[in-house]
């Protein structure tokens, strides 16, 4: 027997770090919220707009909140179940500030318009490559964990973290491979349908493998420990871990149901989306009735209220979710609000409730006293869960609405909601309780807050003291085929990754292979250097986020929109710009619907064209200046990566954007706008009113 | 299988935590098996349906399978309505233009297309005021439809006659002629030639 201490001092600044960058990041949310009830929450700034805030409140709330949690957790647990202190210091302090660097680095260069323009993947490619190395710091620090650990045998909650490790790798590698333009601009080298593809497997996955399996890990160990009682079965531990790995990577389509995706991807994206119905339950059964006996505990123990209610919000949101992949409620569901409502169900419910309550039962722990208040936890509790019904009944009740809405036709056969703004201003007293709600969650995340520091004012922290077996233990030979596997990390880590590459590889090799998943169309060229330019400042400002560009084959949308869309339109498009929510229409036909001044004055304000409109205004856009330093070289780059420009547009690409700025000038200068040829604008412009038009040259040839 | 509440023997010390080694609920593993079947059901209607071995019917008007079935549901949309027949002179024309179910048929084109340009109340933003007195191209009934039809393009005016079809222009024009004279709030300066009656 020898004495070992482990290391809770980086637990302790993980835990930190997560509440300090979760009430930041929610405070974004909030002011999101805030500007989708009231614009004027834009400030007429153009660093916080709509849409360069949301990306920074997504990957604060992903990677900064919860991401600093899960270290907080896994390196908390890791230890105590390895029996093994962390297997290096340094490797420990590399991951902590190497992450909160990227944090820091990350949310400045969104506010700057610095993103790669994929949902929950906006970071940069210089950034890319650090969360990639400060991942695998902690695949290192963990897996060395694993082979100096003193028992044999992996709990649970150890696959659950090793399938995360494994997973978030090979996602987030995949889908950040792109080529640099400067050191603050990229393109992917995957365009349009495929671009699509790769996009939704991460960002779906990115739920499975960073929200839910290390959080369902760390309930494995946090809720047994805090109800102190037996988890109910070992065996659907087994069966749901492995069901779940397997069946989550395929369902990533059903975030493009309808779309230009091939339907074959559709349908397999949705039949496993409800497969997965039951392995999610399995998680939810597991520790529900791993509470059963500890019922009355929960009267009194804050800890457990936190934990039962997020396991409760886990099955809810896992219920929704398989049933907001079937087609025909997504055709119904998709681009509304009630997506949004549905992610929040899980973030706030389970990754934040059981956050929270793993918190209050490490804080006494660590700081070796009792919690300062039970009654301000408590507060907290009904204040997190009335924010919570608030914002996803809001939500829910605001999607159906516009979703319905833009369904409607009168009996004429016309849409009976025409103009668009109608059904945004309908919804404005639902944002406003999202708002609310909203808000309550951050009162009560700040009451947490205000809970820690006093608890650890009054402890005084000391990382602990253990007495562990000279060598490894293993007392009993396995009893089960499952337990064999239990006792060997990299079989198991291995065989993983196996199961993992399967749903991802037969869904990613037929979309990239076989052509005739999409059909190429003769007239669709490549954008002109301006119009690419104009597209870039639209990804720069997160156009995307509030519009989309997928007219799906509805009869609605076929109306309101013009011609649905083709999978053989976005073949140049490096990044795809589907969006994924319609706060505003959807822009794939806007080519030549308006005038030139009509942009000019819509971008201006918002409202002088569009009363009622939410958006925010760009009044920037006119006065700041185009900046074309590496026009081409972003040709260059489009090349390399497949797109037919000729020599020439390369070589001149400078000439060939002033030449087509001028000429758009010109046209606003009849209508009296002076001055716009070398403004950001102008290039918008060119690339909004080249949108979706070259099917149409198509048709008149 | 019943619930056991046994608790696990692989000699392990989980930080003090124990497992059962309970059987899967049986209502459970039921849920599980019915996903599959539904998910290998589907899937073979779904393939047989690609390849012309089932003939699937749209769930409702507003879902389509594919793009295909979306045509076939505007055909079937587009042979409900009676056929549209051009007004063929001067009198059919006003009489099409100022029927009231054709006026309110407009409205609802207008403000899908052109509140944008126009404004809500036609008072003119970028586009011309269309409730005064004043015509850029024209205010008679032929002229109206004329403009809707053809555009102006160089002036920012597109050609809607591709995108309404001749029907919903008619309608169209049959607003913007109910419009002269409406009290607006706002209205942009005159443009063009003013007509009297």
């Amino acid at each position: 027997m020898n004495k070992i201490r482990y290391d809770d001092t980086i637990v302790k600044m993980f835990l930190i770090a997560s509440l300090f960058w979760g009430a930041a990041g929610m405070l974004a949310g909030l002011t999101l919220a805030l500007q989708l009830a009231d614009w004027h929450f834009n400030f007429g700034l153009k660093y916080i707009t709509f849409g360069r805030l949301r990306p920074l409140h997504t990957n604060a709330v992903i990677f900064a909140f919860a991401g600093n949690a899960i270290f907080c957790g896994v390196y908390y647990s890791t230890q105590r179940l390895c029996k093994a202190r962390l297997f290096s210091d340094l490797l420990s302090r590399i991951h902590f500030w190497g992450w909160q660097l990227i944090i820091a680095l990350g949310g400045t260069s969104f506010l700057f318009g610095i993103t790669a323009g994929k949902e929950y993947a906006e970071l940069e490619w210089p950034l890319d490559i650090m969360v990639a190395l400060i991942w695998l710091v902690f695949a290192f620090n963990f897996f060395g964990t694993l082979f100096k650990r003193r028992e044999k045998h992996l709990y649970v909650a150890l696959w659950f973290y090793m399938g995360t490790i494994v997973t978030i790798t090979i996602l987030h590698v995949v889908n950040s491979l792109e080529i640099p333009v400067s050191l603050t601009k990229s393109y992917p080298i995957y365009a349009g349908v495929q671009d699509a593809l790769v996009q939704w497997w991460y960002g779906h996955n990115a739920v499975g493998f960073f929200l839910t399996t290390p959080f369902l890990g760390m309930m494995y160990y946090f809720l047994p420990k805090a109800a102190g009682r037996p988890v109910y079965s070992y065996r659907l531990s087994i069966m749901h871990f492995w069901a779940l790995v397997f069946l989550y990577i395929w369902a990533g389509p059903h975030h493009l149901h309808y779309t230009a995706l091939p339907d074959w991807a559709q349908s397999l994206g949705m039949v496993f989306s409800v497969m997965l119905l039951a392995p999610s339950w399995g998680g939810m059964i597991n520790g529900l009735l791993t509470l059963r006996g500890a019922w009355d505990k929960l009267r009194t123990d804050p800890v457990l209220k936190f934990f039962a209610a997020a396991v409760t919000f886990y099955g809810m949101s896992t219920f929704e979710g398989p049933l907001m992949a079937i087609k025909s409620v997504n055709a119904l569901s998709h681009y509304t609000d009630w997506t949004v409502g549905h992610v929040h169900n899980g973030a706030l419910g389970w990754v934040g409730l059981l956050i929270f309550g793993m918190v209050y039962w490490l804080v006494p722990r660590l700081w070796r006293t009792e919690l300062y208040s039970k009654s301000l936890a408590n507060a907290h509790f009904w204040l997190a869960l009335i924010g919570i019904l608030f914002y996803i009944v809001s939500l829910w009740a605001a999607g159906i609405t516009q979703g319905l809405m833009w369904k409607q036709f009168t009996p004429d056969g016309l849409l009976a909601y025409p103009n668009f703004v109608e059904t945004v201003t309908k919804l404005i007293p639902f944002y406003w309780g999202r708002a609310l709600g909203g808000s309550l969650f951050l009162t009560g995340m700040i009451l947490l807050i205000i809970n820690v520091i006093k608890t650890a004012r009054a402890g005084s922290f000391a990382d602990e003291e253990v007495v562990v077996p000279e060598a490894t233990v293993n007392l009993h030979p396995p009893t089960h085929w499952h337990a064999v596997l239990e006792r060997k990390p990299m079989v198991l880590a291995l065989l993983t990754l196996l199961v993992i590459l399967i749903g991802g590889t037969a869904e990613m090799v037929p979309t990239f292979l076989i052509k005739s998943n999409i059909p190429t169309i003769a007239s669709v060229k490549p954008y002109t250097p301006l119009e690419l330019t104009g597209r870039d400042i639209y990804i720069r400002e997160g156009c995307y986020l509030c519009h989309s560009q997928m007219i799906r084959p509805f009869r609605d949308e076929v109306e309101r929109y013009g011609e649905y869309s083709k999978p053989g339109e976005f073949v140049y498009d490096h990044p795809f710009q589907w969006g994924s929510k319609r706060t505003g229409p959807d822009l794939q036909r806007i080519g030549g619907k308006y005038s030139n001044l009509w942009h000019i004055r819509h971008l201006d304000d918002p409202r002088v064209t569009s009363p009622g409109s939410v958006m925010p205004r760009f009044h920037f856009l006119l006065e700041d200046k185009l900046d074309l330093s590496t026009l081409t070289r972003k040709i260059h780059v489009m090349r390399t990566l497949g797109v037919p420009y000729t020599d020439d547009e390369e070589h001149n690409a400078l000439g060939l954007a002033e030449a087509q700025a001028q000429s758009i000038s010109q046209n606003l200068e009849q209508d009296g706008v002076m001055g716009m040829a070398d403004k950001d604008v102008i290039a918008l412009i060119a690339y909004l009113q080249r949108m979706g038009t070259d099917i149409k040259k198509g048709v008149s040839q | 299988m019943q619930e056991t509440n046994e608790i696990l023997e692989h000699g392990q010390d989980y930080d003090g935590i124990k497992e059962y080694d309970n059987p899967l609920p049986q209502w459970f593993m039921v849920m599980f098996y019915i996903s599959i079947a539904f998910a290998f059901l589907y899937m073979g209607y779904y393939t047989g349906k690609s390849y012309g071995l089932v003939h699937a019917t749209p769930v409702s008007q507003n879902l389509a399978w594919s793009g295909a079935v979306l045509a076939e549901q505007m055909r079937a949309v587009e042979n409900a309505k009676l056929p549209f027949e051009e007004p063929k002179d001067h009198e059919a024309l006003e009489s099409f233009l100022r029927t009231p179910g054709n006026i309110s048929k407009g409205e609802a084109i207008f403000k899908a297309n052109c509140v944008a340009c126009h404004g809500e109340q036609a008072q003119g933003i970028v586009g011309p005021n269309l409730t005064d007195k004043f015509w850029l191209h024209g205010g008679k009934s032929e002229d109206i439809v004329l403009s809707i039809t053809g555009g102006w393009v160089a002036k920012g005016m597109p050609s809607w006659g591709p995108v309404l079809g001749p029907e919903k222009i008619h309608w169209v024009a049959a607003y913007v002629l109910s419009l002269k004279g409406k009290p607006v709030t706002n209205p942009k300066a005159p443009q063009g030639v003013e007509e009297t009656e």
